[in-house]
């Protein structure tokens, strides 16, 4: 997939615009296309449903999956049983891999501690967001479908296991609009030298109009490509062609108000032309402190890239942006090769080089969210596509896992300091009912003041909603 | 006499026909995946037929997944010792037969409600029955 320029941006924009009012022309028009103004504008501002507690979410995905075994989810009974094989009673109901079967219940060299007034353990790869463990709500009895990458991946953002469903983010900005003007409303960060695993299916519009897709920003100091107006284009010479395309644009309109497309597509010009001045600024770390970049980590190659996203994902928050998502990137393995979180050998190498990249500058984000006074509006969610198995691959490492892993929320009206649910003994799967990705699409969504059963969208005599026909808010996960 | 109970039950079978059409011969090696592949389709469009109020296509879609859980139904019957299974798949025929009441009196939410009754009815089977696989 090709990386989002503003021509592009423009282009879907204006198709989406278009896709807009085409629906509102069909029975139901949408539970929020409703006025002439919100056509006209189709991320202009909507109310929730009731209250919200969050106003942002921070989508932290940490792509290819990392074992919380190794991070969150303390095992003492999988430690005392390493090197034997699987109890079967653990094993039931469950079909395991096909690719050299299952190992043996293998324990990582971790150090485990529990943290702050509620006690949650954190093993010694993550001190720095263990520090936090009291702004954390904790769900380890996480539990998915499907367990190939691209397909968890497209379930995690989207709800379902194949491509056309709109992202979370989208429906996020479906419901509620845009609360700046001058920035997209869903932006998209990662880091590395590759789009994520998937890549743009994971935050794409689906089915919804394409305004509401994310808006990736690529790594550096250029965010979106041909942002800059060309060189032999001064601004006032832009400003000037802009100021002619519009007066003839209103004329034209003057001539047929309910052309209301037109107007949409003038608006999207007049958006991409602030976001030249916009976007550079949200992302420029130069005026940030000394201390604030090095709490990110940005003076330190292992935390530098993912510490950037961090930092401006905090700058976008301030600025309005309702969905930011933070995808981790790769980095080199033991043969010097870029991989995500999939370790299915060499784990230890492989997490110690991401939760090096990734610990601090969450710890980081935590503390400077909170320290503005943000982290009350701001949901913070850590999450993957599915978790890792308790049994051993390839002798050092361990395969998928969609039965029981652990996700967590923090801030944004999220219960901090509590634990959801858990895993069996040896941490293979969930107990009880468990948490799947519907249910925290339903439960980011009621934080953001939106009830997911009426956040609805018609398209071909269906009413669509963002949990497909699933979904159940977690109660407890909440404040 | 022998003329009248003749007839009457050539009747009763042509009555009694449908019924007997929607039942399959259950194979225990062969778990007719097709056939849940057309069901999950029929799961995803059911509720959003009725929030729409796209009546005949929902009417549709009960048809489609009343076939899923009978087959269901029958499978774990003759399967034997999954009577959990057989109980979920009577309640799957029994929330879809309230949808349809409610379609049939327009009441297009409490339609929907229970459509969301009939996903959980999926969903709960196929916790137990449908395991992912932890690769592909």
């Amino acid at each position: 997939m090709s990386l989002q320029s503003r021509r592009q941006m423009l282009f879907r924009t204006t198709l989406g615009a278009g896709g807009l009012t085409l629906s509102s022309l069909m029975p139901g028009g949408g539970i929020f296309a409703a006025s002439a103004a919100e056509l006209a504008d189709p991320l202009a501002p909507k109310n929730p449903h009731f209250a919200a507690k969050a106003k942002s979410v921070i989508w932290l995905h940490m792509d290819g999956a990392p074992s919380t075994l190794d991070l969150f989810d303390y095992k003492p009974e999988l430690i005392r049983l390493a090197g034997q094989e699987v109890p079967a009673s653990f094993l039931q109901g469950i079909k395991t891999s096909t690719q050299g079967g299952v190992g043996k219940l293998f324990a990582s060299k971790r150090e485990w501690k529990q943290y702050g007034e509620s006690g949650a353990w954190f093993s010694d790869l993550v001190p720095n967001i263990g520090k936090h463990a009291d702004k954390i709500a904790f769900i380890k009895d996480s539990k998915t479908v499907g367990a190939t990458h691209d397909i968890s991946i497209l379930k995690l953002n989207t709800g379902d296991v194949q491509p056309g469903r709109p992202s979370l983010g989208a429906w996020v900005s479906y419901a509620l609009g845009s609360a700046n003007p001058d920035l997209p409303s869903y932006v998209v960060l990662y880091d590395g030298n590759r789009e994520p695993t998937g890549g743009s299916v994971n935050w794409s519009s689906g089915f919804l109009p394409a305004v509401y897709q994310g808006t990736a920003f690529r790594p550096g100091d250029s965010p979106i490509i041909d942002l800059d107006h060309p060189e032999l284009v001064s601004d006032p010479q832009q400003r000037e062609e802009l100021n002619l395309l519009k007066a003839l644009n209103e004329h034209r309109s003057a001539l047929r108000p309910e052309d209301t497309e037109l107007l949409a597509r003038s608006r999207s010009y007049e958006l991409a032309y602030r976001m030249e001045k916009s976007a550079p600024e949200a992302i420029d770390l130069s005026k940030e402190t000394d201390a604030t970049k090095e709490a990110y980590g940005l003076n330190d190659n292992a935390t530098k890239g993912y510490g950037t996203n961090l930092l401006r994902a905090r700058r976008l928050v301030e600025r309005g942006v309702r969905f930011i998502q933070v995808v981790s990137g790769p980095i080199a393995d033991t043969g010097g090769v870029d991989r995500n979180w999939d370790a299915h050998s060499s784990l230890e190498k492989n997490h110690s080089g991401h939760t090096k990249a990734v610990d601090k500058p969450i710890g980081a984000l935590l503390q400077d969210l909170k320290d503005r006074g943000l982290l009350e509006t701001t949901l913070v969610v850590w999450t993957s596509e599915f978790g890792r198995t308790s049994y051993g691959q390839s002798g050092d490492g361990r395969d998928h896992n969609p039965w029981g892993y652990t996700q967590w929320l923090a801030g944004g009206g999220s219960k901090a300091g509590y634990t959801h649910g858990a895993t069996d003994e040896i941490g293979l799967r969930s107990i009880g009912k468990g948490v799947d990705t519907y249910d925290v699409h339903a439960t980011v969504l009621n934080l953001l003041g939106l009830d997911h059963l009426k956040v609805t969208y018609q398209r071909a005599g269906r009413r669509e909603r963002p949990t497909v026909v699933y979904g159940e808010v977690v109660p407890e996960l909440i404040a | 006499m022998r003329k009248f109970t003749m007839l009457s039950t050539l009747a009763a079978l042509l009555v009694a026909a449908p019924v007997f059409a929607e039942r399959v011969t259950i194979d225990l090696k062969d778990y007719d995946d097709d056939l849940m592949h057309d069901i999950e389709r029929a799961i995803k469009y059911f509720e959003p037929d009725i929030s729409g109020q796209n009546a005949d296509a929902a009417r549709d879609d009960a048809a489609e997944l009343r076939r899923g859980f009978t087959y269901t139904h029958d499978y774990f019957s003759k399967k034997g010792n999954t009577q959990d299974a057989v109980e979920i798949s009577k309640q799957g025929l029994q929330w879809l037969d309230t949808v349809l009441k409610e379609l049939d009196a327009e009441n297009y939410e409490a339609a929907a409600e229970g459509a969301r009754e009939v996903s959980k009815a999926c969903r709960n089977c196929h916790d137990t029955y449908k395991p992912d696989k932890a690769r592909f």
